[in-house]
């Protein structure tokens, strides 16, 4: 059997035969074997090869899906989790810069007044203290969780006592889904 | 003329690892029905004997690094090379053991597969025989070719060629096979 002289046909023959031809690539194809007796006769060929390997092995999908490993279920963060880790944050700076002030009170023994070192006012001495009066309005802390830092180990453990009580934390690792398989191997 | 590449399926394949590496289970069946017969089918005609072993060690290494699957190639290509390594592997395995089987074993095993029911055809017989009489690598490739419709370029991620090696490797099987047949 002699081959056919248009190799674009000849390698486009397993092609259509899996239907990976657009609609007139496979028309172009059919087209040309229609006329072509050698053409005619590899795809006849190819189909009998196809036809000889299509009768596989049995396979058990369901004794193949009990042998795989369990996923090992990626860490999300939902929005409830990132606002429990946001309140967390808040706690810990806010709780820090109370039972500072408090402290601070009462080892000066002037509990309505707050000591300030100014840093950021060249105008005024580093090393002189000013007194500010404390006012009844509430007032709005900023403050990095370097200042913890400035805790003894005493007050570390009360703050960390405080923490404790507090049942706000997220669990650390989310529940895996293990929904049931159904139909398996059927 | 260039074929259209099946795009859908292979997007298909990547939500379904997706999910799975979420943590959904069921994902795992749709891999495993999806690919299995398709792998049980290439490692026969590989020659391999234990398919079902070799088809269920396939999954468990692809599930085992789903995480570095960087879909560069299709998720069956993926799968063919795996299963393409294990068999080899297998078979350096078998070279280095002692041969211990005895002819009954060997009779047993020869008389399962489902592909006799078809090559008792005379005719079909006479293909097989011509694929059979082919060099190994011809083999592959021309299997992976017509029987599973690979490119050549998958066939070259498969087998570890290049994409006109594999083209050659391919006509020179057609020519073989047609020679053994119509001469």
């Amino acid at each position: 059997m002699s081959d056919c002289s248009n190799l674009e046909i000849r390698e486009a023959l397993p092609e259509l035969l899996h239907g990976r031809l657009d609609a007139v690539q496979a028309a172009k194809v059919r087209e040309h074997i229609a006329r072509c007796a050698e053409c005619a006769a590899e795809l006849e060929l190819l189909q009998r090869v196809q036809r000889l390997y299509s009768a596989a092995p049995a396979v058990n999908t369901a004794a193949i899906v009990a042998a795989l490993p369990r996923p090992r279920a990626r860490r999300t963060f939902s929005l409830g989790m990132l606002r429990a880790a946001a309140a967390i944050v808040l706690l810990l700076g806010g709780g820090a810069l109370i039972f500072r002030a408090a402290m601070s009170g009462s080892q000066n023994g002037q509990p309505n007044q707050v000591v300030v070192t100014p840093q950021d006012t060249p105008a005024i001495r580093r090393d002189t203290p000013v007194t500010v009066e404390r006012t009844a309005q509430p007032r709005v802390f900023a403050m990095s969780l370097s200042e913890l830092d400035d805790l003894d180990a005493d007050e570390m453990e009360s703050l960390l006592s405080a923490l404790d009580r507090i049942d706000a934390a997220p669990v650390a690792e989310p529940d895996t889904l293990m929904g049931s398989v159904s139909g398996v191997g059927t | 003329m260039e074929a259209q590449p099946d795009r859908a399926d292979d997007r298909d394949d990547r939500t379904l690892i997706e999910r799975w590496l979420g943590g959904d289970e069921r994902a795992a069946t749709a891999i495993v029905e999806r690919h299995a017969t398709a792998i049980a089918r290439f490692v026969s005609t590989l020659g391999e004997r234990e398919t079902d072993e070799v088809v269920q060690d396939t999954f468990v290494r692809a599930f085992s690094s789903f995480d570095s699957f960087r879909g560069e190639s299709s998720l069956r290509t993926w799968l063919f090379a795996i299963a393409r390594r294990l068999v080899l592997d297998r078979r350096r395995a078998q070279r280095r053991r002692p041969v211990t089987e005895s002819l009954e074993d060997v009779e047993l095993a020869s008389g399962f597969t489902a592909l006799d029911s078809i090559v008792a055809a005379e005719a079909e017989g006479q293909v097989r025989e011509a694929v059979e009489r082919l060099s190994p690598t011809q083999r592959e490739v021309f299997t992976l070719r017509v029987a599973e419709g690979l490119s050549y370029k998958e066939i070259a991620e498969v087998v570890g060629t290049t994409e006109g090696a594999a083209r050659v490797h391919y006509h020179n099987a057609l020519r073989t096979i047609k020679d053994a047949l119509y001469v």
